[in-house]
């Protein structure tokens, strides 16, 4: 996933009304989509600072706010142009979001967007995970089989305390993104690479 | 430009459908005569091709049972290969045909589940136009939440051969939602209590581990709400948070192969046992099939009503099935399909990250939860008492319409943000499942993939997309298979083609491809794996459309049509067995005739013409079947096998 920036400042002004503009997305007053929606950052898109730390309510109230004014179902009843236009800038106002709220797409996003490496670009993970998580797989599955709910609970509480650990390094890791060099990235990547594993384990617990 | 025409909300159901309108004065379902808002959605097909709808066509059921359609939802969208189950339970006929679209045989007349479909919403149609006394082109639609794309596309393409334009297809939990939202909006201002969390990098995953786990710290969130859906065909769950006006919805998972009809079969299967081990009566045939659905309906309504259920059966001979069933029995046969609408109710929590003693408002919809045994066990479920404050059978339709105010832009007070219920993908090489947009994203939404060629100068990449949750593209929904064609010729690997899968505000997929180093718009050719092509409901479409601008009788032109296909096959089918006892002349004039019947048939939408264009084809093909009935007297009689007849008794 690789995303330009865009260049532009918040507030905007509507391209047909000239009214400024809070969520740079369409016209509150003349309800004139903006055309720059695709492309734009995700924390620009919500009026956030480009920080891992965000606060949620804020993001769902600008979600929604946005959602109101470009949601496609207000403009079921124009021309097709308009009305395509909000279906597509309603999905990436979607995808924005769905980046955002989650905190390991987020620290994605904030990563491949200062230049960082892609999961597929950059495979490694910290050394000892792998054997472990093994371990803990073929463990889960004898738990499984013998419907053993203690030994799950512990397993689960093991991989809770490893993925908690790594939550803690990437909000450290984050900020150092801006101005950091490649050291930062790529333990960043490190760090998400191994929490993927952690997900992938806490779904097999589930 | 918004235009002023109503927008009708539907709620096309396995067994009941209803239509209903809102205005300025709010949501009403539309009622005939007696007060009844229901229409079964049950078809019966004549002999002498006319078709009833509904009430009518129900009582028609066991004399009839081969010709009268029902439960048609549970087909809509699917191929025969999904439907094994379901087959043995149908009394009336189906075969495949092309490309796995199942289709209806009513005596050699190929229906499919979209046209019969279409027949029912036509209904609702005139239903409604005669209540505004208004011409009605356009309506919302809702279906299962968990209904995949070719599911959706069907019922959307059963609304155009209807005449009617589905500007949205809704999610039937949603549009309950939103009935019972715009119904209470008053006691919904307060924000929820989770604004004092603090800005939270880990508030997520402490709700997933919340989940399930401990509820000592958990408090529940009125603006929290789960709508329970379970009806006649499907069940779906659905999460929803309510922001004010803005109903999000946060995780639905459901089994559109799970509901009354499934209850019912319970019950069946213990009258058909008995019947078997006293008797060994095969009640295996479409007369007793309907026979048993009616009776075993009946008998699940009444255990509704008093702890025990009269089951009497006349089998015939002497041979009588009298037994009472009690509610208790009945709750242990159909716990197993209980427990797993309340598996799903367990997954779509775990994919809201939402404990269950969170949900503020439980929200029952759909007939099946009118049975006691299934309130107590969502109630004990969610740990609190169900809303029933709006009648579970109309709650959808009114929702339905509610959103149709929406779409029409007579109302801006309320927003649905829903979700997709599964995830969507590609086939990558070694046949796994690459997922581009997950179960539960907000729709619209997009993802966009790569693709390029494997041998020098290939023109052409075919792209299968898929449906599901399961690792292997085998395990999964193929939605269709894209050809990206005119792809200019370059060495292997040099061209990348990007397409773009967009998921509409319906859950329907768009796809859109461009060829990157020539800027190209790559064309794709969509062969859908189930459902019509674009082509085939476009034809259907244009019949049904020449029916409609020439409407005198919409029903007369139906019917009429019906009877041609109708004779001219048979007449077909008589010739190639008796045809070579004709003159060679007389023979070629009956061949011409069809053509010619059948082409009037698809060009003119007058009624008359039609109607005396049939009547002397029907003259013209007198030779042919007495000839016919003389020859088939010669060949030996075979009696009909001996039907046991089944009375349905069990009402109250």
């Amino acid at each position: 996933m690789t995303q330009t920036r865009s260049g532009s400042a918040v507030p905007a002004k509507c391209l047909t009304c000239e009214v400024l503009q809070q969520a740079p997305l369409a016209c509150s007053d003349c309800h004139q989509l903006l055309s720059h929606v695709q492309g734009a950052d995700y924390f620009e898109l919500f009026g956030l600072p480009r920080d891992y730390r965000i606060d949620d309510d804020a993001l769902g109230e600008a979600y929604r706010a946005i959602s109101r004014n470009i949601h496609p179902d207000h403009f079921a009843g124009e021309q097709d142009a308009m009305a395509s236009f909000a279906l597509r800038a309603s999905a990436a106002v979607n995808r924005a979001y769905e980046v955002l709220k989650d905190p390991f797409r987020r620290a994605e996003y904030l990563l491949e967007t200062s230049g960082g490496k892609s999961a597929a670009q950059d495979k490694r993970v910290p050394p000892d995970l792998l054997s472990r998580v093994m371990i803990w797989r073929e463990e889960i599955d004898e738990a499984k089989s013998s419907s053993d709910e203690a030994a799950l609970t512990e397993i689960r509480e093991q991989v809770q305390t490893l993925r908690r650990q790594a939550q803690t390094r990437i909000v450290e890791l984050c900020p150092a993104l801006v101005d950091g060099g490649h050291e930062p990235k790529d333990a960043l990547r490190l760090e998400l690479n191994a929490t993927k594993y952690l997900n992938h384990l806490m779904e097999q617990l589930d | 430009m918004k235009t002023q025409d109503p927008i009708i909300g539907v709620d096309l159901g396995t067994t009941f459908s209803l239509v209903a309108v809102a205005d300025a004065r709010g949501p009403r379902v539309i009622r005939d005569a007696d007060g009844e808002a229901r229409v079964p959605s049950v078809l019966s097909f004549a002999p002498d091709g006319s078709v009833s709808i509904g009430w009518e066509a129900r009582r028609h059921a066991v004399e009839n049972p081969r010709h009268t359609v029902y439960s048609v939802k549970r087909l809509m969208g699917l191929g025969l290969d999904d439907l094994k189950e379901e087959l043995p339970h149908l009394s009336y006929h189906v075969v495949r045909g092309q490309r796995d679209v199942v289709k209806i045989d009513l005596d050699g007349e190929l229906l499919t589940p979209q046209e019969v479909s279409a027949l029912i919403l036509r209904e609702l149609k005139q239903r409604a136009e005669a209540h505004l006394g208004r011409e009605v082109k356009r309506a919302v639609v809702t279906v299962p939440a968990y209904f995949d794309d070719p599911q959706r596309q069907a019922t959307r393409d059963a609304g155009r051969i209807a005449g009617l334009e589905v500007v949205r297809v809704l999610h039937e939990p949603t549009a309950a939602a939103l009935a019972y939202g715009i119904g209470t909006r008053a006691d919904q201002e307060t924000v929820p209590s989770n604004a004092t969390r603090p800005i939270g990098e880990t508030s997520q995953y402490e709700a997933k581990e919340t989940a399930g786990a401990n509820s000592s710290r958990s408090v529940a969130d009125d603006s929290l709400i789960a709508v329970f859906d379970f009806g006649g065909g499907t069940f779906d769950v659905s999460i929803l948070r309510l922001h004010r006006d803005i109903f999000e919805v946060i995780a639905t998972k459901g089994d559109t192969h799970l509901g009354g009809d499934d209850l019912d079969r319970c019950i069946i299967q213990l009258v058909r046992q008995e019947a078997a081990d006293r008797y060994g009566a095969d009640m295996d045939n479409p007369a007793t099939r309907q026979a048993l659905r009616l009776l075993a309906e009946s008998v699940k309504m009444e255990l509704s009503k008093s702890p025990s259920a009269r089951i009497e059966l006349d089998l015939g001979g002497g041979r009588r099935i009298e037994r009472a069933l009690s509610r208790d029995e009945f709750e242990a046969m159909i716990a197993p399909l209980v427990d797993r609408t309340l598996e799903c109710c367990r997954l779509a929590l775990r994919d809201a990250k939402v404990a269950s003693d969170r949900i503020g408002q439980v929200v029952l919809v759909g007939g099946s939860t009118r049975i006691p045994f299934v309130r107590r066990r969502v109630r004990e479920f969610f740990g609190r008492v169900p809303y029933t404050a709006l009648n579970p059978d109309e709650v959808v339709a009114l929702g339905a319409a509610v959103q149709g105010q929406i779409l029409a832009g007579a109302r801006d007070d309320a927003l649905l943000l829903d979700v997709t219920p599964l995830s969507l993908g590609i086939e990558t090489l070694g046949g796994a499942m690459g997922k581009l947009i997950m179960r539960n994203t907000r729709i619209p939404c997009q993802a966009t993939e790569a693709f390029t060629t494997f041998v020098d100068g290939q023109s052409s990449v075919k792209i299968n997309v898929l449906q599901g949750e399961r690792e292997l593209a085998q395990d999964c929904r193929s939605l269709a298979e894209f050809d990206l064609q005119g792809i200019p010729p370059m060495p292997a690997g040099i061209p990348k083609i990007e397409v773009q899968f967009l998921l509409d505000a319906n859950g329907i997929l768009q796809v859109s491809a461009r060829e990157l180093r020539s800027g190209q718009e790559a064309s794709i050719q969509v062969l859908p794996a189930h459902g019509l092509t674009r082509e085939e409901v476009r034809r259907i479409e244009e019949a049904s459309v020449r029916f409609a601008r020439e409407d005198l009788s919409a029903h007369r032109l139906i019917d009429l049509r019906n009877q041609i296909e109708f004779d001219t096959h048979k007449t077909e089918v008589t010739l190639a067995q008796f045809g070579h006892l004709l003159e060679p002349q007389e023979r070629r004039a009956l061949e011409e005739g069809i053509r010619v019947l059948r082409d009037l048939s698809k060009k003119t939408g007058d009624a008359e013409k039609l109607h005396r264009a049939l009547d002397a084809f029907g003259k013209s093909t007198e030779a042919l079947a007495n000839l016919a009935i003389t020859e088939s007297l010669r060949e030996s009689p075979r009696s009909d096998a001996n039907r046991s007849s089944v009375s349905t008794s069990g009402r109250s």
